[in-house]
């Protein structure tokens, strides 16, 4: 089944759920159809011809455009620089509004050392080869000194002349986008050349641009096979940088940065008079060791294992005060998680923090979470007559604990096509209140105190609790299936189409058969769905 | 009347023309189908959008509910009628609130998104309704992207006819709370971002009108326009290397170079006005929107732009006994599915969506009290209330809460309510969105025959809504 129509399934059984009648929504057409998406991943041993996607040219994010100013400028820059740091799929108006006055604001903070015109098209030189990651052909040299000279004509200094230069090559596309061109191969797919693939390494491996070293590897040949790449690759990982940009994988993963309709971790509503430890610096310490779990697992201990199941956590006192363990010596640092309550990232402060109301934990947001991004179930969009208010239990006294109020709310036959799965995965995680800390026992809506069942299931499996769970995750073909998805999704920049199968495959089978998150990645940035694209046919 | 100032031919020009303007007409003129036509009058537009929709009987379907079963079942929006607007006989969120200005309002019944209604796979949905709303285009969806269009909504029409008259292409508002994407497009389809700090809006709107236009200011604006040249002439030059996706992100891109370009040259020639005394250090959610409304009023009164855009977020206000910081739920909830409180969460709703309300009507009352010629700004302008939704529990896009005010300077008929009911056996009236901004284009003088993609029942204005 494609795509389409397996979305369309899942869209039609969600259709009506939850209190509406099924003819009062059933649509006059399917869904439009989801263009190119990969749903099926082949057999790696099918994989016997090169393939790879169309291309897509990668934006820079704000992370990103930080890295590329200081790479520009030679230098870091102190000031802030108030970017679009939530931009989608194109640049919004804003983003580009905001880039057109931090280019200004840059160029006028600049100390240029250039007084007189011989230094000039050098500078210039200078700048558009850091910027555009290569060396500026000679129409978009001659463009930018014509610019220049416009402005030395007007009567501007040299130096003031250059700072425009400057704002032009901060805002250009050529700065802006990694745009690819390549070299047609006999397969019929492109591919990238080397110094594009080496920004393309960059993006995926350090959340920013080349530096010198990697432009001189490319610009030596070294990544010109896929074995090269990988060395290349390995080495780059090695780099501070990296831990950096997968700590920052893992964040976004979990939904930390917020969402449509989810704050991020830093504002999540929480009830003050319920949580008043819940400080800023508790959620920065949640937020610390988020990243330091992730750094570990994926480069330290090189496991998936690590990810799900670990009891290791960088706590500071705050964290550990939740956690119920004492604070290491110093205040912060590494300690173990006591076995019976935690395991892995899904059971940590952050994940259960956002996935909670103000009140308590929730169940539904926790089980979502599970079932879409760490087992690629897709469940579709709620139907639009969801009730997605708070359970409030007022004036039903038969309702004493969260887990009946979920199945109240959710009981209709139609609710069940989605809360069927739903519901049981969440449930696992009902020890856990609004902010992560532990709970046998819960107080629901002023009824009296009740031990809480974490029991449920998820994928047909039944589990005593989520660390349980956690453990089953650990092992499992599903989660490392969809983490290499979402692999794929962080270093590409982009969802995998069709032609990225086969890298998907390979990653898969080196996950599957060592667990190693890191030889995962290098699978897939070594790949031909990374080195390559697909043309478009010619009209 | 207008009319269009007349430059020297430049290499500015040039690089209009073959990057700028050439990039966003192709889209225009493919899915609207319509070239752009001269002014010949010069109203004012204010299109105000409510996220998150109101309360009414019809669902998704155009079903109309008995008020038993699980929809709320209540008319929140429509005034008694059809016929003459009067002031006892507005619907419970107008009342009181519209009374001042019943002879110069018309309230709409059974105008339909019949794009979205037609091909989103739940007849809306939250995205799908919001980029459709004001483009009635078709939707493009990829993947797990979100939905999008690559045509402008109707005020970019205007906009777009506008510019070269005004200081702001458009002054695009926002009271900022949750939602699901703007509804206001650009040429390409890209959204057009809104200014939700007043300071910023206030800083960015009046704070050219204290300086005098010395030679280092002038010198200031050849400088910026001088690199905005040379990022577009850079996209024009990388465009020709991309294929056919990438190249439609570049235009969407560019299209916004040349948005902050036009806005360059046209401070430079800005009229002198006075900037206005505004406390911008308002508390609370409805205050601080009508601290954006002043900022719109005041910026219309300079005349700094034609086309004036105003979102609402959605947000449960008043009454603080709702536990989640944003709103839309409380649609939901009004359905009422627990039993016990209907009441009590559609006087909620009710109030919510009166207080959000008041915005558009304290927007009217200082137009009106701006005299233009022998009339008033209201008068020569016209302004648009709606949401995406009317059923915001059903996220119905059947019946839209739409209420226009003002004439557009004499051009379009005030005073009724108008009332567009199903017929022989449909669900839904033929009334939609694309008629009715078709009516509106046409009364800003654009010679645009049908607005929109052929999702509709008809082309080509709305019915008993006609510009004269």
């Amino acid at each position: 089944m494609g795509v389409s129509s397996r979305l369309w399934v899942v869209s039609s059984l969600a259709l009506g759920a939850c209190n509406g009648s099924i003819s009062e929504v059933t649509p006059l057409a399917p869904p439009a159809p989801t263009i190119g998406v990969i749903e099926d991943v082949p057999a790696v041993e099918s994989c016997t011809e090169p393939d790879a996607a169309p291309s897509s040219w990668r934006q820079l994010n704000a992370v990103h455009y930080r890295h590329a100013v200081a790479t520009i400028l030679g230098h870091e820059l102190d000031a802030e620089l108030t970017l679009d740091e939530k931009q989608g799929t194109v640049f919004s108006e804003r983003g580009v509004t905001l880039l057109n006055d931090v280019a200004r604001q840059i160029a006028a903070g600049e100390a240029i050392d250039c007084a007189d015109e011989g230094c000039a098209e050098e500078t210039i030189g200078t700048w558009a080869t850091r910027a555009f990651r290569r060396a500026p052909d000679a129409d978009e040299l001659a463009t930018l000194v014509g610019i220049h000279d416009e402005a030395r004509a007007d009567g501007e200094s040299n130096e003031a002349a250059l700072g425009g230069v400057l704002e032009i090559l901060l805002q250009a596309p050529q700065t802006l986008y990694a745009a690819v061109r390549g070299e047609p191969n006999d397969a019929g797919l492109v591919r990238l050349s080397d110094v594009e693939l080496a920004s393309k390494l960059a993006l995926a491996l350090w959340d920013g641009v080349p530096d010198p070293d990697l432009l001189a590897a490319a610009e030596g040949g070294e990544l010109s096979t896929a074995d090269g790449v990988r060395r290349v690759a390995e080495g780059m990982l090695e780099e501070p940088r990296a831990a950096v940009n997968l700590s920052h994988f893992i964040f976004e993963w979990l939904g930390l940065g917020g969402g449509a309709v989810r704050e991020p971790l830093e504002s999540a509503a929480k009830d003050a008079e319920l949580f008043p430890d819940m400080t800023p610096s508790l959620r920065a310490a949640m937020r610390r060791e988020v990243e330091m779990l992730a750094v570990k697992a994926v480069l330290e201990d090189q496991s998936i294992e690590a990810l799900f199941n670990s009891r290791d956590a960088f706590v500071n006192e705050e964290l550990a005060a939740l956690y119920g363990v004492d604070a290491p010596a110093g205040g912060e640092g590494w300690i173990v998680l006591p076995e019976s309550e935690r395991a892995g990232i899904l059971t940590r402060a952050a994940f259960l923090t956002n996935y909670a109301g103000h009140l308590y934990g929730s169940a539904i947001r926790r089980g979502v979470f599970v079932l879409e991004h760490a087992l690629c179930e897709p469940l579709g969009e709620p139907p639009p007559n969801v009730d997605d208010t708070p359970i409030n239990t007022a004036g039903d006294s038969h309702i004493t604990n969260q887990r009946d109020a979920v199945v109240s709310r959710t009981q209709g036959t139609q609710c069940q096509a989605c809360h069927a799965s739903i519901n049981p995965a969440g449930f696992l995680f009902g020890q856990y209140d609004a902010i992560g800390a532990y709970q046998a026992e819960e107080s629901f809506d002023g009824a009296a105190p009740e031990l809480i069942d974490p029991s449920g299931s998820v994928l047909g499996q039944s589990f005593r609790d989520a660390v349980e769970l956690s453990a089953w995750m650990a092992e499992s073909s599903e989660a490392r299936s969809c983490m290499v998805r979402e692999l794929f999704k962080w270093s590409a920049g982009r969802h995998a189409h069709e032609g990225d199968g086969c890298a998907l495959a390979s990653a898969h089978a080196t996950l599957a058969e060592t667990g190693n998150l890191r030889d995962a990645l290098l699978e897939l940035v070594s790949s031909e769905s990374f080195r390559f694209y697909r043309p478009e046919p010619a009209r | 009347m207008t009319t269009r100032k007349t430059k020297p031919f430049s290499r500015r020009h040039f690089l209009y023309g073959a990057g700028g303007a050439a990039l966003a007409l192709p889209a225009l003129e493919l899915t609207h189908g319509e070239g752009l036509a001269q002014l010949e009058t010069d109203p004012m537009l204010f299109v105000v959008h409510n996220h998150g929709g109101t309360v009414s009987a019809r669902t998704a379907r155009g079903t109309l509910h008995d008020g038993s079963g699980g929809h709320h079942a209540e008319n929140f929006w429509w005034a008694d009628g059809p016929g003459t607007l009067r002031a006892d006989a507005l619907g419970p969120i107008h009342r009181g609130l519209l009374d001042p200005f019943v002879a110069k309002a018309t309230v709409f019944k059974g105008i339909t998104n019949q794009a979205a209604y037609r091909n989103a796979p739940h007849r809306g949905g939250h995205r799908w309704s919001n980029v459709s709303h004001n483009t009635c285009a078709q939707v493009h969806q990829s993947g797990e992207d979100n939905p999008r269009v690559r045509d402008p909504s109707f005020d970019e029409l205007i906009a777009i006819a506008t510019e070269d008259v005004s200081a702001f292409r458009t002054i695009d508002l926002e009271l900022q709370s949750q939602h699901y994407g703007s509804p206001f497009k650009t040429s390409s389809g890209a959204t057009r971002s809104s200014e939700s700090d007043a300071r910023r809006a206030f800083d960015n709107l009046f704070g050219h009108l204290d300086d005098s236009a010395d030679d280092a200011l002038l010198a200031e604006g050849r400088r910026r326009q001088r690199v905005l040249d040379g990022v577009r002439e850079s996209f024009a030059r990388l465009r020709q290397r991309a294929g056919v996706a990438d190249r439609a992100i570049l235009d969407a891109h560019a299209e916004h170079i040349n948005s902050i370009e036009r806005s360059v040259e046209r401070l430079a020639n800005a009229s002198a006005c006075s900037a206005p005394e505004i406390n911008l250090s308002a508390e609370g959610y409805i205050a601080r929107g009508e601290v954006l409304v002043d900022i719109m009023i005041a910026a219309a009164r300079c005349r700094l732009s034609r086309v004036f855009t105003y979102q609402i977020g959605d947000l449960m206000l008043p009454g603080g006994s709702f536990d989640q910081p944003r709103g839309h739920s409380l649609g939901h909830r009004a359905r009422d599915t627990t039993g016990g409180r209907r009441s009590e969460w559609l006087n909620i709703m009710e109030e919510n969506r009166r207080a959000r309300f008041s915005l558009f009507t304290r927007l009217l009352a200082g137009l009106e009290a701006t005299p233009v010629g022998d009339g008033t700004l209201l008068d020569s302008s016209l302004a648009v209330y709606s949401s995406e939704f009317s059923n915001a529990a059903a996220h119905s896009v059947v019946d839209l809460p739409i209420l226009t005010a003002g004439s557009a300077g004499g051009t379009l008929p005030t005073g009724q309510s108008l009332a567009y009911e199903p017929e022989g056996g449909d669900e839904i009236s033929n009334a939609s969105t694309h008629n009715l901004y078709t009516s509106l284009l046409q009364a800003f003088g654009l010679d645009v025959e049908h607005f929109g993609d052929d999702s509709c029942s008809y082309r080509g204005v709305l019915r008993g809504y006609e510009p004269s």
